[in-house]
């Protein structure tokens, strides 16, 4: 009898385990963020930047199969808030709509050139991106020219979501064209531990689309934005970095306008730290691919011609990388081919030595003298010889 | 192949082998990559995993060695052959409270971090009881159930871990592995001292050799058990550094959950592979849990014959509760784990050895 009393007691007890889960948030409550963008709104408001934050919420209902035909909604939901802090606006957004955020999908994040531009603040704004559990490392970044809100507002055509369009166009390009490498918010918390400078893709808001600016150039010891690259430079950086499958160079021969495709591209640097005080770096590259395009009606199929054509690659690959060199050292003072990591880790004494004067201080990367020496080969000129027969002189 | 009898009281080889990785792999794996990262240069960590693995092989196959010069007896009734009873009692009830301090260490750091990490909401203190309530229920039926969930769970934990390490290759830098061999020699010697934290849990084979089938193979089974935990540590770090660089790995809190997060399948087909992790890290330390625990309860039982078994888990139970809710915040309790870690490893060494000197002088001859 004494024993069934205390079987019921534990029965009774047991009763509570059912009550299910404290951390139960029905997937209808969750408001999916894909994409966050944060302003600066205007200066300083005692003693800290005022930030809007702008985050694109999924309406699941306006996401429709083309099978069903469209309900017509929209099938996103830009809200923004205003504050000091990342965080609270986030959490401020709950009062706003009627879902919790939900980080844990967040695609990407755009920054507004003016955040860039002040010092230490782009550091302190990515802080709660890199602390909060629920954020991932490869959230991909990029900077806005203008409003940063505006680019998650363009309403693309081909792709429901403004934050997906802009992801899948990141990959696309990295694998196409190769000549925007996208950082990740991971990429970037590791540049920013090392004090390195590195390159984030600028973009500006069109109506239904974004464009390409280029390359916003981040200075890694005065933690801010200090320039940005042009479409040709990001193609000679990345020639630089050697990670290039893509992209193309153009140039005249023989008064034509010939395009060169780069399938390959491969480099290697040398580092001569004998005077630390002028560093020799040697930058070898090798470029492969192939005649895209030729104006005018040559038959480059002949030795000779390809030969000189390759020294001419050659040679443009040369001046180009030559010109970005020297204009990040003399006007950014920014070193974004990451010379500084392959100091570290082959010449790790010389660089513990110099690394307080690198970018700064002495600025021994202004001073140390960079060559290029590059090798292109054209494998192969296209399917046809020539579009038609000889002109008319 | 052996037929498996349920009362079988015996483990055999490939059971010692997996107790060894199953004790060793718990809280540590998810930080030790931080720790290690903070006294090294570039990739130079893994020479520390190696020498800390080294050093643990010795022990374990000094600790394997000692236990199986006594085939089939308890540590208390060798313990006392050696160093009379008394001394050998007091060395079992030091032996069981620090696997105990373990339990309790292991149990909160598991709250803590499902709290952070999977529980918003959901009280500490609840989780913290839950896995013990279950880990309760898991030592209260026979000791070999333990040995035989460890091969269970082994495999998934193995091969789950590696997967997740494949799955990071695309972020893989192996520039972020050099330089190498610049480390001083006393960032080896202090890197080396947090990685012993991470190699801790040696002390229960002292006890549980006592049932194995083979003894004379044991020493061999153990140290192959220690180089399984060397590798999967040397897999985890060396992922980490190339997919993180070596800052990166040096400021992340839990630098293997963060690789477990950034895994992503191309197409959103599979994202947040960090919740597959949790599982079999969860697995990994409910193991370690139930055999320290159990470690406990056995020496408390081996000293006090006549109670029984199920007394000592209801008086354990409460205490290691308690203790483990006594850290405050997350810096005291890595205080304590460090703490709990050090007197662990240094009793182990301590008693092994000095059991080991008092046999020899004492000219005792391996039993046959």
């Amino acid at each position: 009898m004494n024993k069934k009393r205390y079987l019921l007691l534990l029965y009774c007890l047991l009763i509570t385990m059912l009550t299910g889960c404290w951390d139960n948030v029905p997937i209808e409550d969750r408001g999916f963020v894909i994409g966050s963008a944060i302003d600066l709104k205007d200066g300083k408001v005692d003693g800290n930047y005022d930030l809007t934050l702008t985050n694109q919420f999924v309406v699941p209902p306006g996401l429709n199969s083309p099978m069903n035909g469209g309900s017509g909604g929209k099938a996103f939901m830009n809200l923004s808030g205003s504050g000091d802090s990342v965080f609270a606006i986030d959490q401020e957004m709950a009062s706003l709509t009627s879902k919790m955020p939900f980080f844990e999908h967040l695609k990407l994040l755009v920054v507004s050139d003016e955040l860039l531009e002040t010092p230490h603040l782009f550091a302190d704004v990515l802080d709660v991106f890199v602390r909060d559990k629920e954020m991932r490392r490869g959230v991909k970044v990029v900077a806005a020219k203008g409003e940063a809100k505006d680019i998650l507002g363009i309403q693309p055509e081909n792709e429901q979501l403004p934050a997906v369009y802009i992801n899948n166009l990141l990959e696309v390009s990295m694998k196409k064209t190769n000549l925007f490498k996208p950082m990740h918010v991971g990429d970037i918390h590791q540049m920013l531990l090392t004090n390195s400078s590195f390159i984030i893709p600028y973009v500006i808001a069109a109506k239904n689309k974004v464009d390409y600016k280029g390359g916003a150039i981040f200075h890694g010891y005065e933690d801010k934005l200090v320039g940005f690259l042009d479409e040709k430079e990001m193609t000679a950086l990345n020639l630089v970095n050697g990670d290039t499958h893509g992209g193309t160079i153009t140039f005249t021969y023989d008064g034509d306008l010939i395009t060169f495709k780069i399938n390959n591209a491969k480099s290697d640097v040398k580092l001569d730290t004998k005077d630390p005080e002028s560093i020799n770096i040697t930058v070898d590259i090798g470029v492969e691919g192939g005649i895209a395009e030729v104006f005018g009606n040559k038959n480059l199929n002949n030795s000779q011609t390809l030969s000189e054509i390759e020294k001419e690659i050659s040679k443009q690959i040369e001046t180009m990388t030559g010109q970005t060199i020297a204009r990040t050292q003399k006007e950014m003072n920014a070193d974004i081919f990451a010379f500084d990591q392959k100091l570290n880790e082959r010449h790790y004494h010389t660089w513990q030595k110099i690394k307080d004067n690198w970018d700064h201080g002495e600025n021994l990367f202004a001073k140390s003298n960079i060559r290029v020496n590059a090798k292109a080969h054209v494998r192969t000129a296209g399917a046809s010889e020539k579009v038609e027969g000889n002109r008319k002189e | 192949m052996k037929w498996f009898t349920y009362a079988d009281p015996k483990i055999d080889d490939k059971e010692i082998m997996i107790i060894v990785p199953s004790m060793l792999i718990g809280g540590g794996i998810l930080t030790f990559p931080r720790f290690v990262a903070d006294e090294t240069v570039g990739s130079d960590g893994w020479i520390v995993i190696l020498i800390g693995g080294m050093l643990t092989l010795l022990v374990a196959w000094t600790v394997a060695k000692l236990a199986t010069m006594f085939p089939n007896q308890s540590f208390l009734s060798y313990a006392s052959a050696i160093v009379s009873k008394p001394v050998a009692v007091i060395l079992t009830f030091l032996l069981g409270t620090i696997s105990m301090l373990i339990a309790s260490y292991v149990v909160r750091n598991i709250a803590n971090t499902a709290k952070e990490y999977l529980f918003e909401q959901t009280p500490m203190e609840v989780i913290a009881l839950t896995f013990l309530l279950v880990v309760i229920y898991a030592i209260s039926s026979s000791r070999i159930g333990l040995f035989r969930l460890n091969m269970l769970f082994f495999p998934f934990i193995f091969l789950i871990t590696i997967i997740i390490m494949l799955l990071n290759i695309k972020w893989f830098d192996f520039g972020d592995l050099l330089p190498m061999f610049q480390t001083s020699f006393t960032g080896y010697i202090k890197g080396t001292g947090s990685m012993i934290t991470s190699y801790v849990g040696l002390g229960i084979l002292l006890f549980y050799l006592a049932l194995a089938d083979r003894p004379k193979r044991a020493p061999k089974m153990v140290s192959i058990g220690v180089c399984i935990v060397m590798f999967f540590y040397f897999l985890v770090f060396i992922t980490c550094i190339g997919v993180f660089g070596h800052a990166g790995t040096a400021n992340l809190l839990n630098p293997t959950v963060e690789l477990a997060k950034q895994v992503e399948i191309p197409g959103g087909i599979f994202e947040r592979a960090e919740v597959v992790f949790y599982v079999i890290w969860i697995m990994a330390i409910f193991n370690t849990t139930t055999m320290a625990f159990d470690i406990a309860v056995l020496a408390l039982h081996s000293i006090f014959k006549k109670a029984n078994k199920m007394t000592f888990i209801f008086i354990l139970s409460p205490l290691i509760y308690l203790i483990s809710m006594i850290p405050e915040n997350l810096v005291e309790l890595n205080h304590f784990g460090t703490f709990v870690s050090y007197v662990s490893a240094g009793t182990t060494v301590f008693v092994t050895i000095l059991l080991l000197i008092i046999a020899k002088i004492r000219g005792m001859k391996q039993v046959e």
